[in-house]
């Protein structure tokens, strides 16, 4: 029986010892690695639920599309899975048509830094992503929807189209790889058009039910409708860049507007840039500077300083102001006309944007009343647009003023506005004194089409209905008998200001005297409108740089266009003949050469042929100096005169 | 029969062991409510507790010498049942394994798991029987052809698991039965260079399958299984074990891997592994000495046995009892690949409660007649 209890101790010595094992193995998972494991169990419950929508469309007013996000496919390799990096990159390279050994070198080194997830082509089209199936594909038949290689994957994203290409491109902004808005309304109304990320925290069983959810639902992306018309805005891209080009100016913007609703029809910058390569592009070009960037407007803001007037009741249009030599000398600063006009009426000092006439009225005017109404029409705070980085534009209280401060300001220097901003000054007077928020979003829409929101803009009255109407008088006045002839339309009569100023220099810290800024803002028809153009022209170079020669001819090609395709009836109005070099004009701030264009009488009826050739002269930037000196002789404004109610006569009808 | 049990008869009846298996049973009820609580595993499990006791009973008041003499009658009928299996209309196919019986009212009848109690008490009328000495090696092989015939209408349904829970019973048998320990050691080697060898052939040569390897492979190499594959069964076992921590999850608060059905046949083949991550390292320690000391009971008992056969059918039993208590614990900790062996007296099923009730019956005969002769 030794031999049995031998055996017996043997079993029992073998059992101890399994115990022993089990029980150290029970340690081991349920004291020292319990935690660990807990969290693995919880990871394996729990699942953050990740769903990506297809980030909201982008429409123009008439349903175009503008922007829109498709399905895409992404192609990452696991480097640590790959081992033969060579072959992988030189197929891979010759289907995507990238440098394999550039390839072959990012594999080889993320696999030696022990890296699990590197992008190698991202969003790439359905084509492009069955070649790369089909070049690694056993059966190069068959049709997959996977590469057929250890460490390569797909991964569904999202990629951004912009259809029109460069066509708004400003507004509509662009949204980065990750699908995340960075210019524009795609920056503006990421909220909005965000491809919802629905995060539930859900405990889910093996087969993947659900049996518990947490987390925060957000709301479904939606589709922006744009107040931007595509057809609107493709012909103010166009005269822009027409613009820009003859002038042979640094850059441009261009603003058509509703005066009654406040929609923005089309918002240009030249030069432009393409969306869907947005990378390949100076950064500073995404930039929408009619609403982004300040500029002194020069003599367009002395449509405020004699708004102002006229509502206060300082001022008659008909009144008299001495301009006396031309010469005015505030604060110790001497400002000066081109030349002297002598008495003359409000209007026609307005016209001929005398700069001593428009202190003078700002003078009348005073201080704080002056500052009160450059407020009012909404200087110096932003517009509220939908659209990013909006800037406030430069303006400082009376209280913090210069001597001569009022004088610069009321003819536009001394202060900083954006493009938009005049375009809503003007349009408060178009629309009989009511300021309207101007606006670019029109209503959002649930996918679906359901309208979720549409913008109701705040209306604020800001001068008078007469003092409106008034003032509509004196703008129509310049485009007849003033600075910007240019603007004068076919078919449809036109009012508005020009106004040229020398650029702040920030390096020099002063005013540049070589580099101008030119703009017109006007609106059509003169006595009903229905838009309003705001035109800057920055930095023109060539022969010509007033706004009346260089900016206004933009609006009159954007007018010309624009108002019949609103359904706007003819008034009948007739240009005159005005030829480009007749127009020096507004001048440049300080130093301001005023001149009055001749009209003759045959001219007149002249149609279409002058005009063009005018147009001509404007695109090769050709400067006759000869017939400026002849026409701006200041003899023949006196012969001018008693035509003057004649036009305006006509103007009425 | 319960009538004429003697007075003294009574007093030796083994009271410890026959609770310590039903305080198992009852434990194992609780962790199979745990495992699935919307399922009727549990409550049928009672049930099956009660057929087991009543057959105990029947067992532990008849002579178990008298048993064992009409082995070879329940062994025959236990290869039938074998045989009946396998027969497509009567056998019922479960996970490719036609391994059960449709029995009315009560479920599934597995024979495979009901024949070890035949296989035993052949074994013990054969070795417990012949003259004392080595062994000699006719013997062996009997006992070989005794265990083969069962074994290879198992293979046939296929169930390996259940195949590799019948080799201890011989073992047992022949280690007790003075086999010399040169053959032991014999055998040791042998299994140690049989194995291995097996394993390649049978993965070159496509006999093992896939699913086979990887999760042989999945503990051999942890690291590099796919959690999401066959290492599956393995990985979620052990982080369900690791979950519980010292003292389980608080059920109210926490929904267990099982219910979630993270963990494969929560309420037969990884039972240990709910009770893991209900009861802690607490309840999992309780459980193993309770089964220690079961076991060191029915070893007690067997060496009070009067005769050999009693020893060795005891001995037998209690092997079989330990091999799968080793080879389902080792599984649910990692240790060893996925095999189908259900943990005795805990997983849920009709036929292994039964087999090891009966077999504690037999215990319990044999204990209640050590003085009897």
């Amino acid at each position: 029986m030794r031999t049995a209890f031998l055996r017996y101790m043997f079993i029992v010595a073998f059992l101890i010892l399994w115990i022993g094992v089990i029980g150290a193995r029970l340690v081991h998972l349920q004291i020292t690695q319990a935690d660990w494991l807990r969290s693995q169990a919880e990871s394996n419950q729990k699942t953050e639920h990740k769903s990506k929508m297809l980030r909201g469309t982008i429409f123009d007013s008439t349903g175009r599309v503008l922007a829109m996000s498709v399905r895409a496919n992404s192609l990452f390799a696991d480097p640590k899975m790959i081992e033969d990096a060579e072959d992988v990159a030189k197929k891979l390279g010759k289907v995507l048509k990238i440098d394999s050994r550039e390839l072959a070198a990012q594999l080889r080194d993320g696999r030696e830094n022990g890296r699990r997830f590197v992008w190698i082509a991202r969003k790439l089209d359905e084509e492009t992503f069955r070649a790369v199936n089909k070049a690694f594909a056993d059966d190069p038949e068959k049709q997959s929807s996977n590469v057929a290689h250890p460490g390569l994957g797909w991964r569904k994203e999202q990629k951004r189209e912009y259809p029109y290409g460069q066509l708004a491109s400003h507004v509509i902004g662009f949204s980065n790889a990750d699908d995340k808005g960075q210019a524009g309304i795609e920056l503006s109304q990421e909220d909005v058009l965000k491809g919802e990320i629905v995060k539930k925290i859900r405990q889910r069983d093996r087969l993947g039910r659900v049996y518990d959810e947490t987390g925060a639902e957000r709301e479904p992306p939606k589709d922006i409708y744009l107040t931007i018309n595509h057809s609107i805005q493709f012909k103010t891209e166009e005269a822009l860049a027409a613009g820009v080009k003859a002038a042979n100016a640094k850059s441009g913007k261009a603003i058509v507007l509703d005066p009654k609703t406040g929609e923005i029809l089309a918002m240009a910058n030249y030069p432009t840039f393409d969306p869907n390569e947005y990378s390949s592009v100076d950064p500073d070009n995404w930039r929408n500077r009619a609403v982004q960037d300040n500029f002194s407007p020069g003599s367009v803001m002395k449509m405020v300083t004699y708004g102002a007037a006229l509502e206060t009741g300082r001022i008659e249009p008909d009144a008299f102001v001495n301009c006396g030599d031309g010469r005015l000398t505030v604060g110790g600063y001497t400002f000066s006309d081109s030349h002297a006009i002598g008495s003359v009426s409000y209007t026609k000092a307005f016209a001929q944007s005398s700069n001593v006439g428009a202190i003078r009225t700002a003078q009348k005017l005073g201080q704080d009343d002056f500052y009160e109404y450059v407020r009012k029409f909404g200087f110096g705070k932003k517009t509220g647009i939908e659209l990013p980085a909006e800037a406030d534009g430069l303006l400082s209280g009376p209280d913090r003023w210069g001597g001569m401060t009022l004088a610069s300001m009321s003819i536009g220097y001394e202060i900083g506005v954006t493009s938009l901003q005049t375009a809503v000054a003007f349009a408060t007077i178009a629309n009989d004194g009511v300021k309207v928020q101007p606006h670019i979003l029109k209503e959002i829409r649930q996918s679906d089409g359901k309208p979720v929101s549409a913008v109701k803009p705040i209306t604020e009255r800001v001068v008078s209905e007469q003092t409106a109407r008034e003032l509509r008088r004196m703008l129509r006045e310049v485009v007849l008998n003033g600075t910007a002839k240019q603007a004068q339309l076919h078919g449809y009569s036109s009012a508005g200001k020009t106004g040229t100023a020398w650029k702040y220099d920030p390096q020099l810290g002063r005013i540049n005297r070589e580099k101008y800024i030119s703009s017109f803002v006007g609106f059509a028809p003169a006595n009903d409108p229905r838009v309003v153009i705001a035109i800057t022209i920055d930095e023109p170079r060539g022969g010509l740089r007033y706004g009346g020669q260089v900016a206004a001819p933009v609006f009159k090609q954007i007018a010309q266009q624009v108002l019949p395709e609103l359904k706007v009836l003819r008034d009948g109005t007739v240009p005159e003949n005005v030829p480009l070099f007749d127009d020096p004009s507004d001048a440049p701030v300080f130093a301001v050469t005023e001149s009055e264009a001749p009209v003759r009488e045959e001219e007149k009826a002249v149609e279409d042929a002058p005009e063009q050739k005018k147009a001509d002269d404007a695109e090769n930037g050709r400067k006759p100096e000869k017939q400026l000196k002849k026409e701006s002789d200041p003899e023949k404004t006196a012969a001018r005169r008693p035509k003057e109610k004649a036009l305006s006569e006509k103007d009425k009808t | 029969m319960v009538a004429i049990i003697e007075k003294r008869q009574l007093r030796d009846f083994d009271w410890l062991t026959a609770v310590l298996a039903v305080a198992i049973v009852a434990f194992g009820v609780w962790q199979i409510y745990n495992a699935q609580p919307s399922e009727t595993y549990w409550s049928k499990q009672i049930l099956g507790l009660g057929i087991a006791l009543a057959a105990m009973l029947v067992v532990a008041v008849s002579d178990y010498r008298r048993i064992v003499d009409a082995a070879p009658v329940f062994y025959a009928l236990g290869i039938i049942l074998l045989i009946l299996v396998l027969i497509p209309g009567l056998g019922v196919k479960i996970n490719g394994q036609r391994a059960w019986l449709a029995v009315p009212f009560i479920g599934r009848f597995q024979p495979s798991e009901f024949v070890k109690i035949p296989v035993v008490l052949m074994l013990a009328k054969y070795f417990g029987n012949r003259k004392p000495g080595p062994l000699r090696f006719r013997e062996m092989f009997v006992g070989g052809l005794i265990l083969a015939l069962p074994l290879v209408l198992i293979l046939m349904e296929p169930d390996a698991g259940q195949a590799i829970t019948y080799f201890p019973l011989l073992a047992v048998v022949l280690f007790l039965s003075a086999v010399r320990m040169r053959y032991v050691v014999l055998a040791i080697i042998a299994t140690l260079i049989f194995v291995p060898t097996a394993y390649i052939v049978g993965v070159n040569t496509g006999f093992i399958k896939n699913y086979q390897r990887e999760r042989i492979e999945a503990i051999l190499d942890p690291e590099n299984a796919d959690p999401r594959g066959f290492g599956y069964h393995t990985h979620q076992s052990m982080i369900t074990v690791g979950k519980g921590g010292l003292t389980g999850i608080k059920g109210n608060q926490e929904i267990s891997q099982s219910v979630l059905k993270f963990l494969p046949e929560p309420h037969t083949d990884f039972i240990f592994a709910v009770t893991a991550e209900n009861t802690g390292f607490v309840g999992c320690i309780s459980l193993l000495l309770a089964y220690a000391l079961l076991i060191s009971r029915l070893v007690a008992g067997a060496r009070e046995a009067p005769d050999r056969i009693g020893m060795l059918v005891i001995m037998s039993i209690a092997g079989g009892m330990v091999f799968q208590i080793f080879i389902n614990v080792g599984m649910v900790l990692g240790f060893l690949p996925v095999i189908g062996v259900p943990l005795p007296l805990m997983s849920a099923g009709l036929s292994a409660v039964l087999s090891t009730f009966i077999a504690i019956g037999f215990v319990i005969s044999v204990k209640m007649r050590r003085f009897v002769n």
